[in-house]
């Protein structure tokens, strides 16, 4: 196997509260191929925004802080860099596109100069071949009458079309990785699943690795190679796409699974997983989803669990690993 | 032809009946009027769930909004057990709001922060049963115990509560007057999987014990498939399929049915990768400037001459609901039957 485009190691990000410092990232730790998608798993609070948000230092710092670990994007090292250093990898090595795109647009430009001031600040062209790229790249990710878009303003386009002036922005510099957080969260169905087939065309024709954030596991489904499963802000299970499903590894994922409505014929009650996720000051000592855990024993409550690598890229941070025989879907 | 209206869902006994609602909005006179629910009808029976669907702009929550009278209709009817809901006035509008409860998508903006929960809960009871004192505290604490809280939360504020645990409470304050109808409006669309889940188990064992029916608003399609026996698909204000959800959910009638389901992305990967899907390009139409004819023409992939020029008839469907769709009377003639009658399918 080549080596991966970017390898997070030991990740570890806190926020102060006020009582102290929180770890909301704890020692999390994957790697992301070549031309890959990765999908980062978890539900409200489990870390997975604020992990993506580390890897450029886009968090807010103070009150938060990256306390540990490294970020390599192609052997370079991305924690510890200085602003200006940074401001040259975002952008133009990695890209982001979030849930709200009308939130990351500024309403006071228009969408075409938005995206030739993103081009013009990584790459040495004038104004005009900035404007040309602009129009270019709308027109790429499906605009209708680029030419005359690219003069409107952010508000005068639809949730879903701006999403694409998000994503024509985000590859307008052929970034190495694009992180998407919740991209089509805010979208309707149809249109969630024209923009998912976008990135997908985008990826191949640019060569991108994507890492993708998400709590839909339908939508995971669709898009991802492999899969990092994130609760209480540490890495429960790591496996590629089928085995997460058919032979999950973890009772959380597990329970993930089982609680997703299907579209098929009414089954009785719908799964749930008893109590709700944990915040960061109230993390029990041992296994973060022990309390909530239809499996829990003694072993799972007295210490910190390690995560076990398991061979073929999969790991479970889970005492049993090697006991139980967990359903996956069917 | 039958009336949907009248038609009586599953010949249950109807609680009920929007008749040909309309509601126009104009943001000045000058403006184009934009129709955001143009000519619905459906009934609802009395400890029913009924399922509205449809994507952002087609009308799900205006709907619900003039049944509540939070915005004027502009013409129809909302016939609530014999009364029309959207002409009471004064007093007998207030004695029926104790019937029509709503609960939304974020509690947090539909709770007053600086009232504790056992105000939040009890203020309905007092304003609206008169029910004050000990007797409301004891009808509080009961509410509170239905929905899965315990009297310790009493004194507590909706910030000290998770998001779940939100949407119970206003899942409570909607029952406090025993409501016969609560419309929810994407009640569980800003939740995690696992507490979404939780809450729709909560409404069925409620529904369960106080026959309280629900109009349940949401774009989660699988969600609706698990709670409503019955789905109304909506698209730009107008209804284009309506009937029983096993039905709609395993044989769509209407092309923007089955394209809905289609594109629900399904947690599996392996049928992920098989499943033959109809990607539907483009957008809605601009609402304040409907195409003639059918609404979804424009993207439809079965578009005939006629769908551009005349909007279809409700026509009864096969297994039971009601299809607004051209094919169904002048295309190869599906008539009364199902979209996978077709056989060939054109693009």
């Amino acid at each position: 196997m080549t080596d991966p485009l970017l390898v997070v190691d030991g990740l570890t990000v806190e926020f102060y509260s006020g009582s102290g410092w929180e770890k909301v990232v704890d020692s999390v730790s994957f790697t992301v191929g070549r031309g890959e998608t990765l999908g980062l798993v978890g539900e409200s609070g489990s870390g997975k925004s604020v992990t993506c948000m580390a890897l450029t230092a886009l968090i807010p710092m103070p009150p938060g802080r990256i306390s540990a670990g490294s970020v390599r994007l192609d052997g370079r090292e991305l924690v510890g860099l200085n602003p200006k250093e940074l401001e040259s990898v975002r952008g133009a090595q990695v890209a982001n596109i979030f849930q709200e795109p009308m939130t990351s647009l500024n309403p006071a430009f228009t969408v075409g100069e938005q995206i030739a001031e993103m081009v013009r600040r990584h790459q040495k062209i004038d104004r005009k071949a900035a404007w040309a790229r602009a129009v270019e790249m709308l027109d790429r990710v499906g605009i209708p009458n680029p030419a005359r878009r690219a003069k409107e303003y952010p508000h005068q386009f639809s949730g879903g079309m701006r999403q694409r002036v998000m994503i024509a922005m985000a590859v307008s510099c052929e970034p190495k990785l694009l992180i998407a957080d919740e991209p089509t969260t805010a979208l309707d169905v149809t249109i969630q699943a024209q923009v998912l087939e976008l990135l997908k065309d985008m990826q191949t024709e640019f060569g991108m690795s994507v890492v993708f954030i998400t709590h839909d596991l339908g939508v995971v489904a669709q898009v991802c190679d492999r899969v990092v499963v994130l609760y209480g802000g540490r890495v429960m299970e790591q496996s590629g796409i089928d085995d997460l499903y058919y032979r999950p590894v973890h009772p959380y994922t597990e329970g993930l699974l089982t609680a997703m409505p299907q579209i098929g014929p009414r089954s009785g009650r719908l799964a749930s997983i008893p109590g709700s996720t944990p915040v960061p000051s109230s993390l029990p000592a041992g296994c973060a989803f022990g309390p909530r855990c239809p499996y829990v024993i003694d072993e799972c409550r007295s210490g910190p669990v390690p995560l076990t690598e398991l061979g073929g890229g999969r790991a479970s941070r889970c005492v049993r690993v090697h006991d139980l025989t967990l359903v996956g879907t069917k | 032809m039958n009336e949907p209206a009248t038609t009586g869902a599953s010949g249950g006994d109807v609680l009920l009946s929007i008749e040909d609602l309309r509601v126009t909005f104009r943001r000045r006179r000058t403006d184009r009027p934009v129709r955001a629910v143009n000519g619905v009808s459906f009934t609802l029976d009395r400890g029913e769930t009924i399922g509205v669907v449809g994507e952002s702009g087609s009308g799900k929550s205006t709907i619900a909004r003039a049944v509540m009278r939070l915005v004027p209709a502009e013409r129809g009817r909302a016939v609530l057990d014999g009364r029309d809901l959207l002409t009471l006035g004064g007093a007998d509008l207030r004695n029926a709001r104790k019937d029509v409860q709503m609960v939304f998508q974020d509690p947090y903006s539909s709770m007053n922060p600086s009232m504790v929960v056992a105000d939040i809960i009890g203020e309905p009871l007092e304003v609206q049963a008169g029910i004050k004192g000990a007797a409301r505290d004891k009808r509080v604490a009961e509410l509170l115990d239905n929905v899965g809280l315990s009297s310790r939360h009493l004194q507590r504020y909706p910030y000290e509560f998770s998001g779940g645990q939100r949407q119970r409470i206003a899942i409570a304050r909607a029952l406090a007057n025993r409501p016969k109808l609560v419309i929810l409006d994407e009640a569980v669309s800003a939740l995690d999987v696992s507490t979404q889940n939780q809450i729709i188990n909560l409404l069925e064992d409620l529904q369960h014990g106080t026959g309280v029916s629900f109009l349940f608003i949401a774009h989660d399609l699988a969600v609706v498939r698990h709670i409503a026996r019955r789905t109304v698909v909506l698209y730009l204000g107008r209804v284009m399929e309506e009937g029983p959800s096993e039905r709609i959910f395993e044989k769509p009638a209407h092309p923007y049915s089955e394209a809905l389901l289609s594109a629900v992305p399904i947690p599996n990967p392996a049928v992920q990768r098989q499943r033959s899907r109809v990607v539907l390009s483009g957008e809605p139409p601009d609402p304040s400037n409907p195409p003639p004819g059918c609404p979804f023409a424009a993207r439809c992939t079965y578009v005939m001459d006629i769908c551009r020029t005349a909007m279809p008839e409700p026509t009864p469907v096969d297994g039971g609901g009601i299809v607004a769709c051209h094919l169904q009377t002048s295309g190869p003639a599906l008539a009364s039957r199902t979209l996978s009658a077709l056989s060939v399918r054109p693009g």
